[in-house]
């Protein structure tokens, strides 16, 4: 019998901080894609839960804006079950939660990592109160999206 | 005379940002300063000319772990102003909701941000490494309280069903009921969080603090509705304000509280303790005998044991309050807003936090004030350090600077709710 694939994207982000919500934008248009067993977590959760979400899955997707110095727009990816984030990702702006990056760490010390963790990180370059991504950072968040759905497909049609 | 200075740049496991500055001279230690230079937040301001049922969703944003303490007492606030009591089912699942914010702020400062001072770890990632199934509970422990909020309020951060009067939506009581098993595991797992907490190494420091906490004649704190302390205050919550008062002090963009004519106090877990025990329920009264903690607990350090118990009294209560759940007819009480003063007082998990409104006819505010228990236990942190370094003195730098950072956060402090980050500069002259 065949395993059924589990995949959850979480877009993580504030949506009336303009680009900040890239997260939030990239994880709404790949559920809108409706494919089968592919779960979505749009939006500001706790952390510490997140490691609950994401234990047992066989992949999961998590998306960020980036406030770095590189372009707006520019695309970071990396494999948190392989690779060590940088230490300023997802850092929490409290401490009475866990960040990201703290939530990774926990898991890979408890042993419950998913199988694949991706993580997208998209530049922003305007973090204003306000609704709307700015022009360059929709490009790239449209561009996430086309590469969270060729990696989807490539799992599914495996 | 002997000087030297010790700098905490980022003093971790704390919310908000501040500093810390000790003054020695030779032994004797001169100046403590708790040091709060996070921008005032203004939500008082803001909350000027804002309708009277919008105090809840707004002063939640203050906090992203105490939401509810501030949902309640500006509720509470504001259906005094109006002449509205809730009571019955809706104030009961009103300290339903308040259970899960504790059992999830107690859990995670238990196990993520206090334990890893008396384990000599650096974080709890350390802890994780070396005692994974410990952790593994702890975050089982935290979700159950999440859990309880999000079926409550809507969802763990920020929750939107509360509302002046009541709820937006009360559950049905057979939902409800699906809660007990978890909270029953919550409730067994907090008894042995508290024996695992009674191991750890606590130093030889009593304090003779002035407890402050609120009060109700049968339950242990949540909702007040009256003040006392153990040097005589017993006030109804609009009198506070004769007997507390702020002051603002150059090192910080927080006001400090104090005692009228008396100064500093201390509020939250050891004072609510030791002003209650009585009313804790059995198995929180028992594990506190069985750990060897008495009915007053004067060591900040062992605040630590104080969470733990009073993490037993709130999966206990939630079982109590599910069990007796009969739904209301209607979600809410309607409020009609009248001109006039209101005043508000609930127990977050690191305190009494009090609420101060004024409206007018229409229900638009026109004053707010609110003084939450970070800013109540400012002074009482300075008088701690400066009352701890003295027998410390003997230390490493390192291994002095690493205890002042415990000493703060015995209070588990929500500098940003009070306005705050903190750094140590420890200068010996």
């Amino acid at each position: 019998m065949s395993h059924k694939i589990s995949i959850l994207v979480i877009g993580l982000g504030e949506k009336y901080r303009h680009d900040d919500a890239a997260g939030l934008f990239v994880a709404n248009q790949v559920k809108a894609l409706g494919y089968a067993g592919v779960e979505a977590i749009i939006g500001a959760t706790d952390s510490a839960s997140l490691m609950e979400k994401w234990s047992g899955r066989d992949i999961v997707f998590v998306i960020d804006a980036v406030n770095s110095s590189a372009e707006a727009g520019y695309i970071y990816r990396f494999d948190a079950v392989t690779d060590d984030l940088p230490g300023g990702l997802a850092k929490p702006d409290s401490s009475h939660g866990l960040g990201l990056l703290d939530a990774v760490k926990l898991s890979k010390a408890l042993g419950e990592l998913p199988d694949s963790l991706i993580v997208y990180g998209i530049e922003g370059e305007d973090f204003a109160m306000g609704e709307g991504l700015s022009p360059l950072v929709k490009k790239a968040a449209l561009q996430v999206v086309e590469l969270i759905k060729t990696e989807i497909e490539e799992v599914i049609n495996k | 005379m002997k000087s030297r200075t010790i700098k905490v740049d980022y003093l971790a496991r704390v919310e908000g940002e501040g500093g810390l500055e000790i003054r020695l001279q030779g032994d004797k230690v001169v100046d403590t300063r708790l040091t709060i230079f996070e921008p005032p937040r203004f939500f008082e301001a803001f909350l000027r000319g804002r309708k009277f049922t919008e105090a809840p969703d707004i002063t939640a944003r203050i906090c992203g772990i105490c939401p509810i303490a501030y949902q309640m007492s500006s509720v509470q606030a504001m259906e005094m102003a109006c002449g509205v009591t809730v009571e019955g089912p809706i104030r009961d699942l009103r300290r339903l909701i308040y259970c899960g914010e504790w059992i999830e702020s107690h859990a995670l400062h238990i196990y993520m941000l206090h334990a890893p001072d008396f384990l000599g770890f650096e974080d709890s990632l350390q802890i994780a490494k070396v005692h994974p199934e410990v952790v593994k509970k702890a975050l089982k422990l935290k979700k159950i309280g999440n859990d309880l909020m999000v079926f409550l309020g809507g969802r763990e951060i920020h929750p939107i069903n509360v509302r002046v009067g009541g709820f937006y939506k009360v559950p049905r009581k057979k939902e409800l009921r699906e809660l007990l098993e978890p909270l029953k595991w919550a409730r067994e797992t907090a008894a042995e969080t508290a024996k695992w907490c009674a191991k750890l190494q606590f130093p030889d420091f009593e304090q003779d603090y002035e407890f402050v906490s609120t009060s109700h004649p049968k339950e242990y704190p949540l909702l007040g509705p009256r003040v006392v302390s153990n040097r005589g205050i017993d006030i109804e919550v609009n009198n506070y304000l004769d007997y507390f008062e702020e002051e603002h002090v150059k090192h910080s963009t927080s006001l400090h509280a104090r005692v009228k004519e008396r100064g500093a106090y201390h509020v939250g877990p050891n004072a609510r303790y030791s002003l209650h025990f009585d009313k804790l329920p059995k198995l929180a009264k028992e594990t506190a005998r069985e750990i060897g903690l008495g009915k007053v607990c004067k060591n900040p350090f062992k605040s630590i044991l104080v969470r733990s118990i009073e993490t037993i009294f709130a999966c206990d209560e939630a079982i109590h309050i599910i069990k007796n759940y009969e739904m209301p007819d209607k979600p809410y009480i309607d409020v009609t807003p009248k001109a006039g003063v209101g005043h508000g007082v609930s127990e977050a998990p690191r305190g009494t936090l009090y609420h101060r409104y004024e409206i007018d006819g229409d229900g638009i505010i026109k004053s707010a004030r609110i003084i939450p228990p970070t800013s109540q236990n400012q002074k009482i942190i300075e008088s701690d350090l400066k009352n701890l370094v003295p027998q410390l003195l003997d230390l490493s730098q390192e291994e002095l600077t690493w205890k002042c950072e415990q000493a703060v956060r015995n209070y588990d402090p929500c500098i940003s709710c009070s306005c705050h980050f903190l750094k140590l500069d420890l200068k010996r002259e």
